[in-house]
């Protein structure tokens, strides 16, 4: 016999991935903006794109072991609605990275 | 063969079993009928998700950081500097996202585990994830393909 599940782990599943796909994107913005702050993420990691994987995968299991125990048994918004957020926010963040980096080329 | 290259052939091959892994997780799902099918589901996507992250992150930082610069320095230098400037940065970045799906993905599947049998919702969710996660797989290949093809990693 299977127990019902609640939607709060799903919900810090999907909260997890959100917020480590936008810190990346967030990071990547950064780096081309602002060549101050990805070398510092180079002399602090030791290469740019590994400050990125790190901060933005540190990010990812930290909200997700955070936000798992403190909705565990609780019911935060239906699995339907966590995975529409989730789908349009990567398709927007591939949008959003290819477009920069098209713009920065022509920009240049 | 030098040891550049062999990282980043494994790299696409992984690339490669990502890509017949996921149509394989998906033809589960959709076919899920008993418990035997959720426990080859499981392990369909835990096996991806590994191949997500060595391939996009354990076998992609050393072919990137210590044998793609001298592919880069060949492409920027030829006549199509913008498969570089534009693909090449473009494939870092958006394939940082496969093994965070891929995760998310597993994760989602050993929570539900046997209630994937009855919660048509939950199998959906899933489904979207696994279809996007293909679509930037197959993206990736396209676009390590050709960077190839422009500066093979030597």
């Amino acid at each position: 016999m299977t127990k019902e599940k609640t939607t709060g782990v799903p919900a810090a599943i999907f909260l997890a991935l959100l917020v480590g796909a936008w810190l990346l994107t967030t990071l990547i913005y950064f780096s081309v903006f602002s060549s101050s702050f990805k070398s510092g993420l180079a002399s602090t990691f030791g290469h740019h794109w590994l400050g990125k994987v790190i901060l933005s995968y540190v990010a990812f299991a930290a909200v997700l072991l955070i936000a798992r125990t403190s909705l565990k048994n609780k019911n935060v918004r239906n699995v339907k609605t966590w995975t529409l957020i989730s789908a349009i926010s990567i398709i927007l963040i591939v949008i959003l990275i290819s477009g920069l980096f098209v713009w920065h080329y022509f920009a240049e | 063969m030098g040891f550049g290259e062999i990282l980043s052939l494994s790299h696409g091959f992984l690339g490669i079993l990502i890509i017949v892994g996921l149509p394989w997780a998906l033809a589960e799902l959709v076919a899920l009928k008993d418990l035997s099918g959720v426990k080859r589901l499981k392990i369909v996507t835990l096996g991806v998700a590994i191949c997500a992250l060595l391939s996009c992150i354990i076998l992609a930082a050393p072919t990137y950081i210590v044998y793609y610069p001298e592919a880069k320095a060949e492409i920027k230098a030829g006549p199509t500097p913008w498969v570089h400037e534009i693909l090449m940065e473009i494939k870092e970045h958006i394939g940082l996202l496969e093994p965070l799906i891929m995760l998310s993905a597993v994760f989602l599947i050993w929570y539900y585990s046997d209630n994937l049998l009855k919660e048509k919702d939950s199998r959906r969710s899933i489904m979207v994830l696994l279809v996007i996660a293909f679509l930037l797989a197959f993206l990736e290949m396209g676009l390590g393909a050709y960077i190839a093809k422009t500066g093979p990693i030597r």
